[in-house]
Order: structure tokens, then C-alpha cells, then sequence
């Protein structure tokens, strides 16, 4: 996958696209694609969106929410056509995780939000993320309902077939303890 | 006036809601295509207004968006109302097969507020204007 853009300096609660891989497989251009195009659209970003740069993998140590959406037989990649089944994975830092759903919901900072709520945003956003990465594959390809897990587990996927992206932000009152609110965003072949 | 909001996403359905109400529009809402069609047909035996338009997602369980569309295309006191997909599903065929069915336009997820308002006004079911720039999508 190519990086895009050189690095640049990020305001203060500003979100970055790390044009980051994490193992070998298809698509990994069309999946930053997505990602810049659902970052420009609808991503909880103060001020205007930072291009995707190259950067090191986040660490975090938080518990993560994980929404994922099964698109089945497409061909994914500019660079390689081959039937491919997989999910869409969206993993969330319960932070980043807040940030969608109060975006989204067009909450303020002291409205109440539930985790139901955080958990539907997040289905809806792995939906809408594996709607563009089929659109962007062979005709014919099938998608799933979202299905959401939010049992702690690691934020990063791993293994062959997987091609991910991660979103995060920085925050100016971020102790140096803290992790940051990150967003990966993946396809997890099977 | 009022409008039918069918997605299976509680999210969706409160962000396409909420525009839809600051345009001004009263909004039934239903989590699949089954249960829009049970929802609709007590506000008409209520005495509620026919709806003007209804938003409608592709991917739902039980029922999805194509067979509500055309479950609402064969009902004869639906036939003035606008349907609109608003959906994830962007495959150009999925769009000529919604519009086949009788879906009068076809909205992808994420939208904008402008970008669904605009398409509103387009069908005829708003007239302007407003613009606001906030998500849309559902």
C-alpha cells in the first residue's frame, strides 16, 4: 500500500490517518480510500482533516470496542484481483469510541451516553465502512449486518490477510500516561 | 407532514431523524422493513397522515430496504409518497436495482445534512432552503 501524503504537524485535537499496514494483503489502497473519504465526511475531527500520514502503529492500553461487518466473495485491490471474504473490522479505544457516538449523535460533552448507544454508533460506522469497501470491489459481492463485540481484547489486528488503518487523536490535555483515542480500521481476510 | 425513518441502526435512524425534524417533518420510525409496515399501517388506522416521504436502508434484518420498497410500491395510498434509500450499500447495480424497484433516489451513507436536503428538495418533498453542515448518515 502506498503512504500518501508527507507528515505534517497536527493541531491539538485534531485526528491523523496513519496510512499504516499491519501484515500482507489486498486492498490496503482502497482501504485508505475509505478511511480518508469517512474521515472527510463524518469523523468527530476538530477543524479540517489532517491528509493520512505515515507514522508508527498506535500503542494503547485500553479496552477496545470492536465492530465488524462480513463482506463476502469480492475482489479487493487495484493491484490484485482475487475473491476475497473477510470482514471489516472498526476497533475503538472506549475514548475514540465516545467520540463517534457523540459526534454522530450530536451530543454535547455533558449529555448522558449510554453503551448501547456507543455500540450501535459503532455498528453503524463498520456498516457504512464496508459499504464503500464493496462498492469499491468486483460486482456482486454480499454484506452482513454489523456485529459488535466490546469485550476487552487488542486494539491491533493481526495475522496474514490483514490490511488496516488507524485514526487517532491528539488532545493537548493528554497526560503522558494516557493513551490516545485511536480508531483502527481493517479488513481481516479469512 | 410526515416521514418514515427505516434502518436497523438506532443511530441511523436518530441522525436521518433528526434532520428530517429540523426540516420540519413529523417522523415515524421502524428497525426493519416488517415492522415499518406494521408501524405505518396503525398510524393510518389512527388517522395519521399518509407519509410524504420515507427513508429507507438497504441491509435489515427480517425485511430489508428492496422488499419494503416494493412492498410500499403495490400499496395504492403510497403512491405519492417520495422513497429514498439511504443506504451503505453504494454498488452502482445495488443503485439501478433500488431505483428498479421503485425507489425514486438513492442516498449513500455517509451523507451530508445539505447533500439530504438537497435531494428533499429535489423530489419535491421540501422546498428551500437551509443549509447546515453536520452527519447525515444512517
Amino acid at each position: 500500500m502506498g503512504m500518501r501524503g508527507a507528515p505534517v504537524a497536527v493541531p491539538q485535537d485534531a485526528g491523523v490517518v496513519t496510512a499504516g499496514v499491519v501484515g500482507p494483503g489486498p486492498g490496503g489502497d482502497e482501504l485508505v480510500d475509505v478511511v480518508v473519504e469517512l474521515w472527510t465526511s463524518a469523523a468527530p475531527v476538530g477543524g479540517a482533516p489532517a491528509p493520512p500520514v505515515p507514522g508508527p502503529w498506535p500503542r494503547v492500553r485500553t479496552p477496545v470496542v470492536r465492530a465488524l461487518v462480513a463482506v463476502e466473495g469480492v475482489a479487493v485491490g487495484r493491484t490484485r484481483a482475487a475473491d476475497w471474504s473477510g470482514d471489516v473490522l472498526v476497533a475503538c479505544t472506549a475514548g475514540a469510541a465516545r467520540r463517534w457516538a457523540r459526534h454522530l449523535l450530536a451530543l454535547g460533552a455533558d449529555d448522558p451516553l449510554d453503551d448501547d448507544d456507543v455500540r450501535d454508533v459503532l455498528g453503524e460506522v463498520a456498516n457504512v465502512v464496508a459499504g464503500a469497501v464493496k462498492a469499491r470491489c468486483a460486482p456482486g459481492g454480499l454484506m452482513g449486518l454489523p456485529r459488535v463485540v466490546d469485550r476487552p481484547s487488542p486494539l491491533g489486528p493481526r495475522g496474514a490477510g490483514v490490511v488496516a488503518t488507524a485514526l487517532r487523536w491528539s488532545r493537548a490535555d493528554r497526560r503522558a500516561d494516557e493513551d490516545a483515542d485511536v480508531t483502527v480500521v481493517a479488513l481481516v481476510g479469512r | 407532514m410526515i416521514a418514515l425513518v427505516v434502518d436497523d441502526s438506532r443511530t441511523a435512524r436518530r441522525v436521518v431523524g433528526r434532520v428530517l425534524r429540523r426540516a420540519g417533518m413529523d417522523v415515524l420510525e421502524a428497525g426493519d422493513g416488517r415492522e415499518a409496515l406494521a408501524v405505518l399501517d396503525a398510524h393510518v388506522a389512527a388517522g395519521g397522515e399518509v407519509p410524504t416521504l420515507a427513508c429507507i436502508d438497504w441491509n435489515m434484518p427480517v425485511m430489508d430496504g428492496l422488499g419494503l420498497v416494493g412492498a410500499l410500491r403495490r400499496r395504492r395510498e403510497m403512491r405519492a409518497t417520495a422513497l429514498v434509500m439511504v443506504t451503505s450499500e453504494t454498488e452502482q447495480r445495488q443503485v439501478v436495482r433500488a431505483l428498479a424497484a421503485g425507489a425514486h433516489d438513492y442516498v449513500r451513507k455517509p451523507s451530508t445534512e445539505e447533500e439530504l436536503l438537497e435531494r428533499l428538495r429535489l423530489l419535491g418533498v421540501l422546498a428551500p432552503p437551509a443549509t447546515v453542515r453536520s452527519p447525515a448518515w444512517g
